[in-house]
């Protein structure tokens, strides 16, 4: 029967690879939700990039029943979080439905940059944060000084927290007894109108676009007309139900407290967006729920299908994707050297990666990308104001007055004896310097105004390798800023190549200029002719560097007239050839395209 | 135009770059491949074709008893329709023909020598695992002259270990004034299964860089020229009127019948090859096994006129490819003409001839693989 009492609704919230699915994984298995055999596999993440990555890219839900030692049984409603920085804004709706948030730390690692920006996004939702030590079988395990971490930098107490080990199935139950304890029911009001918070949604061929739904106040069954309050569109709900692990449970109504599903025919993703609320079309709730974002990209990426014949392969590759995925944007661009392809937005890199990942995995298409890039505002001088995504579209230099980049807060969290070479490479990248914490007498937070442009191309693994992979890093968007930016076009055999141009601060253009002109230099095998590489701004070579012509390409002694050696390695050259673009008379490998990716600053 | 290729696969030593269909130390079975070579040819479907040019290459054919090697003659003679202008070549190397031999061959009708020099470097020679010196070349060549061989080709090798610049000029000089009416020059190219690879693998072999390289073929091709030696294939230069009649039937995709282990033919659009060992060969001759054939497609053949065709100095013509494949050149391989006639520029079109320009053809094969399809 349904009674907020026993109701809990949370979330588990860690930095990457300290065992939140894995500790998922245990809870479900305690709570009977599913066998053994079915725990082979990490349910919660359920695609398979996923699971390689170690990360939860979308959130997902499910209701586990748990009988407490004190006799009662419990519904707890598992949201889970996508890990990522790339997420937050869908982080923050996961938690927003919910009332508590586990905390899970490793034992061994302690708090990092993603373990507090998640704890303070549950802060900023009152959620009751339930610490779990976990991974304490490791050797390096130190629970007390974790516990202190936590008591001292986070400021919860962490006398009782679970020491668990989710791997091996050590303490789960105490996990859940205290989810029980610590996390207060729902609250909430059945009899006012149904305002119903939207924390995910995916998109099913036979059903339509399922809906995840925490229900705030009123209920909500299957016939009832809904209306979707930023959208403004509406629907006729065909079922609602539970989430269970193995499928949704149809049930007459969900009401306020619950989590549930709704389906209601909606074709689109589009419909349906994360954090948006659900009332009725008649007598709804007059206000929605506070928090609703319009989600933006924030990195745009030219994807081109590797073979020009597959352009309506990508397209309907990028379409099914999108049926999934709200945050992907695409619209169809012509590169001079790429051909069709698309422009396409993500909310940050790891969006940007996975989404390409799964078009090569999934859709089997090669792929060439081009340089990601962010959004640039460009004031002209006839006062009008245009965003630049595509170095391409950047207007001529005399029509520009000023120029904005999108600048992020980041949040650098590092053992302190990297804080000076941090300090370094932020500075290297325009990183304006807000201040430094000291989280304990080891362990710093470095707050950093930086321009999101310098940190799409290699900043993690320049942080990772300063480091030795100690500090771990997190950034949110904070404003667009006015900044000298120029377009630095990349010319090989003399002709600017489009889809090698990028935009950079003007007092970076130099540098970047050479090294990308000697990275070229390094990928482009020689070709017939000399090739000269030149990096330009504003049609000034700041840079350059040549290929040598190739000096000998031939076949050896044919003997006895087998000439189908011959042609077998010739085919074989030929194969070689199809990782190449022909830009111009220059043919250069697709890895090219992406070389301003690593070029090691 | 058909020729002749007869395969013999006896040595006596193998070089250490060898990676050709040749075994040292197996000269007796050299009677019984003999018989099995004369068995092929009196079963051959092709008998009666009219033969324009005969080739014995090895191996070293010369390390054989030449009555074998003439045997295999008659035989062909017998068989089919060898006219009186036929080029008929032997190739031998130095150490492995005297005089006595080279004048029974040229009398049973061998007018042509292809031999063995590679350098004229004795050091580089032992390097290479030749079994000869410089002098014994000489010798060879002279006894090669006085038996009566009025077109003798000379092999020569660069960017070889220890191959200097100068050391390359001067085996030019020494060849050319011996004055033999071919050379060719091919680079030494380190096959996987030589002792060369063994050795390059383990950073035991120093051979020119490609830019050496080049600029030994580029020495080649000037001195070459300055000493009448026209330049008539990528690796091949003549007196005028020498050019090897044989090798142009292979550039010009013309049909070839091949006898002998691991031969190949090519004969009205098929392509045939034997059993690469000397006694898998002779089992299959004795049994009948018939050779193994596979039908060439349209698209092959086009694809190796064009880079064979390409090959040679002449280039390739656009109404002989149209005669012989029945479609326009330029419509089958629009893309890869438009790409090299206007854009690198690497192909010249003249007189209805498509030709490669000269300082293109040591960098062929990126152009070449762009006519496969």
């Amino acid at each position: 029967m349904y009674s907020r009492d026993n109701i809990r609704n949370f979330s588990i919230i860690a930095h990457v690879d300290h065992g939140k699915s894995t500790l998922a994984d245990r809870l479900l298995e305690l709570t009977g939700a599913l066998t053994q055999r079915e725990m082979q596999e990490q349910i919660l993440d359920n695609m398979e990039l996923e699971r390689e990555r170690g990360i939860t890219i979308k959130a997902r839900a499910v209701r586990l029943v748990y009988k407490a030692k004190d006799g009662r049984e419990y519904y707890l409603n598992l949201i889970d979080t996508p890990g990522h920085v790339d997420f937050n804004y869908e982080v923050s709706r996961s938690l927003a439905a919910c009332e508590g948030a586990v905390l899970v730390v490793d034992a061994a690692q302690g708090i990092e940059a993603q373990t507090l920006a998640n704890t303070y996004l549950a802060f900023e939702h009152d959620l009751e944060i339930v610490p779990v030590i976990n991974k304490i079988d490791l050797p390096g395990a130190r629970p007390d000084e974790v516990k202190r971490e936590i008591e001292d930098i986070i400021g919860i107490d962490s006398e009782n927290a679970p020491l668990i080990s989710a791997k091996n199935g050590v303490n789960i139950e105490e996990v859940l007894e205290k989810i029980v304890e610590l996390v207060p029911p729902p609250g909430g009001d059945e009899s006012k109108p149904l305002k119903a918070l939207i924390f995910d949604s995916y998109y099913d061929a036979y059903k339509g676009v399922i809906v995840y739904v925490r229900v705030m106040d009123g209920s909500l069954k299957s016939g009832t007309r809904i209306k979707m309050m930023a959208t403004g569109s509406e629907f006729d709900v065909v079922d609602v139900g539970y989430l269970l692990p193995n499928g949704m449970l149809p049930a007459d109504e969900i009401s306020a407290g619950e989590v549930g599903f709704i389906t209601a025919s909606i074709k689109s993703v589009q419909d349906v967006r994360v954090g948006d609320t659900v009332t009725t079309a008649s007598n709804g709730a007059s206000e929605a729920l506070p928090g609703y974002k319009d989600v933006k990209s924030m990195v745009y990426s030219g994807i081109y299908p590797a073979d020009g014949a597959r352009y309506d392969d990508l397209r309907d590759a990028l379409e099914k994707l999108k049926l999934n995925d709200a945050a992907l944007n695409f619209e169809a661009e012509t590169s001079i050297a790429l051909g069709f392809g698309f422009r396409c937005g993500f909310l940050g890199l790891l969006h940007m990666e996975i989404i390409q990942e799964r078009l090569e995995r999934e859709f089997n298409l090669d792929l060439v990308t081009t340089a990601p890039s962010v959004e640039y505002k460009v004031i002209k001088t006839d006062g009008t104001t245009i965003s630049v995504d595509n170095p391409t579209n950047m207007p001529e230099p005399s029509e520009i007055d000023y120029m904005e980049e999108p600048v992020v807060r980041a949040a650098i969290l590092t053992p302190k004896e990297y804080v000076g070479s941090i300090m370094e490479l932020c500075q290297g990248r325009r990183g304006t310097y807000i201040d430094m914490e000291y989280l304990d007498p080891n362990r710093v937070q470095l707050n950093y105004l930086m321009p999101l442009n310098e940190i799409i191309y290699d900043f993690f693994d320049a942080l990772k390798s300063r480091t030795r992979g100690y500090a771990s890093f997190d950034y949110e968007f904070e404003k667009y800023q006015k900044s000298n930016l120029v377009k630095l076009d990349m010319l090989l055999n003399g002709e600017a190549v489009d889809a090698l141009s990028f935009i950079v601060h003007a007092d970076r253009a130099y540098p970047r200029g050479r090294k990308m002109a000697e990275k070229l230099k390094e990928v482009i095998p020689r070709q017939l002719f000399e090739v000269p590489i030149q990096a330009a701004v504003g049609g000034k070579i700041i840079a350059r560097e040549t290929v040598k012509a190739m000096r000998k390409d031939v076949l050896a002694k044919c003997y006895g007239g087998d000439i189908s050696r011959k042609r077998k390695l010739l085919e074989k050259q030929k194969e070689g050839k199809k990782r190449m673009r022909q830009v111009g008379s220059v043919e250069v490998p697709q890895e090219a395209f992406m070389s301003v990716l690593k070029l090691d600053e | 135009m058909t020729g002749i290729y007869v395969h013999i696969p006896f040595c006596v030593k193998k070089c250490l770059y060898c990676d050709f269909n040749s075994y040292p130390g197996l000269r007796d079975m050299s009677y019984s491949y003999g018989e099995a070579v004369v068995r092929e040819i009196e079963n051959s479907p092709f008998k009666g074709a009219d033969v324009d040019t005969v080739y014995f290459g090895g191996g070293t054919p010369t390390s054989i008893d030449t009555e074998i090697i003439i045997d295999i003659l008659a035989a062909l003679k017998a068989e089919f329709s060898i006219s009186d202008s036929a080029e008929i070549t032997i190739e031998c190397n130095p150490g492995t023909a005297d005089r006595a031999a080279l004048i029974r061959l040229r009398g049973a009708g061998f007018n042509r020598l292809s031999v063995g020099c590679q350098s004229a470097d004795d050091k580089i020679l032992s390097r290479l695992g030749r079994i000869h010196t410089h002098a014994e070349f000489v010798d060879c060549f002279n006894s090669a002259r006085s038996a009566g061989f009025d077109n003798i080709s000379a092999d020569l090798m660069f960017g070889l270990p220890g191959q200097s610049p100068e050391i390359w000029c001067d085996t030019l000089e020494k060849i050319t004034a011996l004055g033999p009416e071919h050379i060719s020059a091919y680079s030494l190219k380190v096959e996987e299964g030589t002792p060369f690879y063994e050795m390059k693998k383990r950073g035991a072999l120093e051979i020119p860089d490609d830019d050496r390289n080049r600029a030994m073929y580029d020495e080649a091709v000037d001195f070459l020229k300055r000493r009448g030696y026209e330049r008539y294939e990528i690796s091949n230069f003549a007196k005028p009127g020498f050019e090897s009649r044989h090798n142009l039937i292979y550039w010009r995709l013309g049909d070839y019948i091949g006898f002998g282990a691991g031969a190949h033919s090519f004969a009205g659009g098929r392509r045939f090859s034997n059993p690469l060992g000397i006694e898998e060969y002779i089992a299959a001759v004795r049994s009948s096994g018939r050779m193994t054939a596979e039908k060439e497609s349209a698209e092959n053949m086009m694809s190796e006129f064009m880079f064979l065709g390409l090959r040679l100095d002449a280039g390739v013509s656009e109404a002989e490819f149209e005669q012989r494949f029945g479609a326009k050149m330029t419509d089958v391989f629009a893309r890869p003409l438009n790409k090299h006639l206007n854009l690198t520029k690497a192909l010249i079109k003249e007189n209805g001839r498509i030709k490669l320009r000269p300082e293109y053809a040591y960098v062929s094969n990126i152009i070449m693989s762009d006519f496969i399809m």
